[in-house]
């Protein structure tokens, strides 16, 4: 007795013949890259299986993210993608991924066989051996071209020499400006050309006391607690948050600590950023640049989304301006790994791979979230038609780029620096006395978790 | 049946008779079948967890890697060299002064306010009740705005008398006093102040009316006969406030997070951080186990001294 599902011999060819004629399509098909391709047009090749792949089972693989209703609606569609393409995988998207919380998974033999990574977080779990290695299912993976991904992200998602994750966006920080603000003032809008003493020249006619109060409310830039604005100023003096080999903190000396002064003057002594203020636990300023009275801050293009919808200024980006010791900002970028612990390695890594391959690629470019880490797949994530009309400048900025650390012990043995800095960023301490004090407390703890291993 | 006394679980009386009748011996299963979820529960998700943790205490343990014995390094580090340790004790120790003794004294105001005969008693207890039933979280933004340096209400209202402004939470002087006007704003009206207002509707009347009789003034009434009379209930209240303001976190975790420059690091926020944000496992358990013991300490000290104050109708303390 034939079952309901049993496959005759009429549907059994119907089959063969369409997968034939897909498979002969897709070889037809563009190879993944954007030559010939519009900018603005997202074109789409397809992630294909190796022909060295071994051969997928039936898995339902975990994915864990931090990106909110933004990243499940995006990895959501992923997942339908992957399940057209693997029938075998079911791609199940959790948005509760936190770094302990993972760990203590790793442990329990229960994480998620995906989980959410950064540049910064690779060391730490790789280094806890809570990731497994990727290198040498890519190298086995005939169809794997590492060479597609920009050098540096492959750099940042390896450890001690081995691939532990895939970057699939960055987004260096850049100057967004309100160009409506600059040309109230008839100022011109910055460029590459922009020094610190241009930004502070400009930010000195920006700031204003429009209502006559006593008190400026309109404001030139937006200070931030956050090292990935502020470590541009500490590289451009000439500073360093580390030394070479991230075994010691070098806040306490005079350039690093002069940049930091520099950002904490602007909001205490020259009046032409908003003091910080606390809350919901963080340190933030009270009015943020979508409120319109603030003229630049340093932000990455994740926030691009969120700007899209500001329809009373104008906006546009440039460089971080550049300081004696050049032009240098932070590159934050996202990724994928797999669990140490994850039962389906093989599966895992064909999500991987299909998570920052190009059709995942198009739905993020969608999105306008950040720039796709496939070199090839940049151009075309930028639409021309919407601001920022610079937007390209995220293409080059990775090129000065970096992160600001890559050390697997920062969470623990920075906390003393950024207690410090929380007197700084509140105008009750100079610069250069909090971090005398709290830079060789951080240093003991870095050199026992060092020798701790 | 003889005796309903019981020791080692089995009656007396069955011990008596050298064996337990049938219909005993089943309500002694049930009884146990009964209670089997508490006790299973207790043993798998208090007591072992308890036993491991004072294990690990004595251990470094990441939660990836096992647990390495250290013996008591994690004490020693913890009471030698550790900074942060002795600063979130003082943060705890600084709120606790200043939060249990206005929070009860408050507490007791207010229940005494409630006891009058009115006939809007019971709207009144319910808006003094309510603030604690606010969610930490909605009290934790409520309160943010409120102390907010420049648009803030408190900051407002010292403004209108001609005080300068305060920066409440990211003032290192001004932080903890912040979050002890939080602490009595939840609990000067909470259950401590139904639990005083139990104590207070407990106080036989005839006491007051015979003191009246004495000459006693309110005074007098309210240090002779309430105090004496509702001092179980304040050492309860006491007790109970202590141990709680020892465990504050939720709040300091949503406001601060420990800002500015731990001023408000509070101590089971710092073991937090110890364990899910360093996974320094080992050192939160020593850290854990330090502040049983200072609780435990002080429990049993003011159980000591209770002796004292405390006036039990019909018995003693202990």
């Amino acid at each position: 007795v034939k079952g309901r599902n049993a496959l005759t011999r009429r549907s059994f060819l119907k089959l063969s013949v369409a997968l034939g004629t897909g498979a002969v399509l897709s070889s037809c098909a563009a190879t993944p890259g954007t030559q010939g391709a519009q900018p603005g047009a997202v074109q789409v090749a397809e992630t294909q299986p190796g022909p060295t792949a071994p051969a997928l089972s039936e898995a339902t693989i975990r994915l864990s993210h931090f990106e909110g209703d933004l990243g499940q609606r995006n990895y959501s569609k992923i997942a339908e993608l992957i399940k057209n393409r693997y029938p075998q995988i079911t791609l199940s998207v959790e948005p509760t991924f936190d770094q302990a919380k993972f760990l203590v998974e790793v442990a329990a033999g229960t994480a998620p066989d995906i989980p959410y990574v950064t540049e910064q977080t690779i060391p730490v779990l790789a280094g806890k051996k809570a990731l497994l290695n990727l290198s040498p299912i890519a190298e086995a993976d005939g169809s794997f071209d590492v060479t597609q991904f920009h050098e540096k992200l492959v750099e940042y998602y390896s450890h001690e020499g081995s691939m532990y994750g895939l970057c699939r966006l960055y987004s260096p920080y850049v100057l967004w400006y309100n160009s409506t603000m600059f040309d109230a003032k008839a100022l011109p809008y910055p460029d590459d050309s922009w020094t610190f003493d241009s930004f502070l020249e400009a930010s000195l006619k920006l700031a204003e006391d429009s209502d006559g109060d006593g008190k400026n409310d309109l404001w030139a830039y937006e200070c931030q607690n956050w090292h990935n604005t502020w470590m541009s100023f500490v590289w451009g003096f000439g500073g360093s948050l580390f030394n070479e080999d991230e075994t010691q903190f070098t806040l306490d000396q005079d350039p690093a600590a002069e940049a930091l002064q520099f950002v904490a003057d602007l909001m205490y002594k020259l009046n032409v950023a908003p003091q910080l203020t606390l809350q919901e636990n963080k340190i933030i300023t009270p009015f943020g640049f979508t409120t319109g009275k603030v003229a630049m801050v340093q932000n990455a293009r994740f926030v691009l989304p969120q700007y899209t919808q500001i329809t009373e200024f104008q906006f546009d980006i440039a460089p971080v301006p550049q300081g004696p010791a050049g032009r240098h900002t932070t590159l934050p970028t996202g990724g994928f790994a797999a669990s140490a612990s994850t039962k389906h390695p093989a599966e895992t890594w064909e999500c991987i791979k299909f998570l920052c391959g190009p059709e995942a690629q198009a739905v993020y470019a969608s999105t306008r979230q950040a720039m796709p880490s496939l070199k090839n797949f940049a151009a075309v994530a930028l639409d021309p038609t919407l601001p920022p009309k610079n937007d390209a400048m995220f293409i080059d900025a990775i090129e000065y780029a970096k992160p600001v650390h890559r050390c697997p012990h920062f969470s623990e043995a920075s906390a003393p620096i950024y207690s410090a800095l929380e007197l700084v960023w509140t105008g009750k301490e100079s610069a250069k006395e909090a971090m005398t004090r709290a830079v060789p407390e951080a240093n003991k703890i870095l050199a026992e978790l060092i020798a701790a291993g | 049946v003889t005796t309903t006394t019981v020791r080692s679980g089995v009656p007396v009386s069955a011990r008596r008779h050298g064996r337990l009748s049938a219909a005993r011996a089943a309500e002694w299963r049930d009884f146990y079948v009964c209670i089997s979820p508490w006790l299973i529960g207790f043993l798998v998700l208090v007591a072992a967890p308890m036993l491991a943790s004072i294990y690990l205490s004595f251990t470094k343990y990441d939660i990836l890697q096992p647990p390495k014995f250290v013996g008591l390094d994690n004490y020693a580090e913890m009471l030698f060299e550790d900074a942060l340790f002795g600063k979130s004790l003082f943060v705890t120790a600084y709120y606790t002064v200043f939060s249990v003794p206005l929070g009860v004294i408050g507490s007791l105001v207010l229940a005494l306010l409630l006891n009058q005969k009115m006939r809007t008693d019971s709207l009144f207890r319910t808006i003094y009740y309510l603030p604690s039933l606010t969610p930490a979280v909605a009290s934790a933004v409520l309160w943010q705005w409120i102390f907010h340096h420049d648009i803030g209400l408190l900051n407002a209202a010292l403004d209108a008398v001609g005080l300068p402004p305060v920066r409440w939470l990211l003032d290192e002087q001004w932080v903890i006093p912040a979050f002890v006007i939080v602490s009595l704003w939840q609990g000067v009206g909470g259950g401590r102040m139904i639990i005083f207002l139990a104590g207070l509707q407990g106080v036989p009347e005839h006491l007051y009316e015979a003191a009246k009789v004495d000459g006693a003034n309110w005074w007098h009434r309210f240090t002779a006969v309430t105090i004496p009379m509702i001092s179980p209930t304040l050492l309860f209240n006491l007790i109970m406030g202590i141990i709680g303001s020892f465990q504050v976190f939720t709040l300091s975790f949503l406001m601060t997070a420990g800002a500015p420059n731990n001023a408000s690091l509070f101590y089971v926020l710092y073991l937090y951080r110890n364990a899910f944000q360093y996974l320094k496992m080992g050192y939160a358990s020593a850290l854990a186990w330090f502040l049983f013991l200072v609780l435990a300490t002080v429990t049993l000290l003011q159980f000591a001294l209770s002796g004292r104050w405390v006036y039990y109708e019909g018995g003693t303390a202990r």
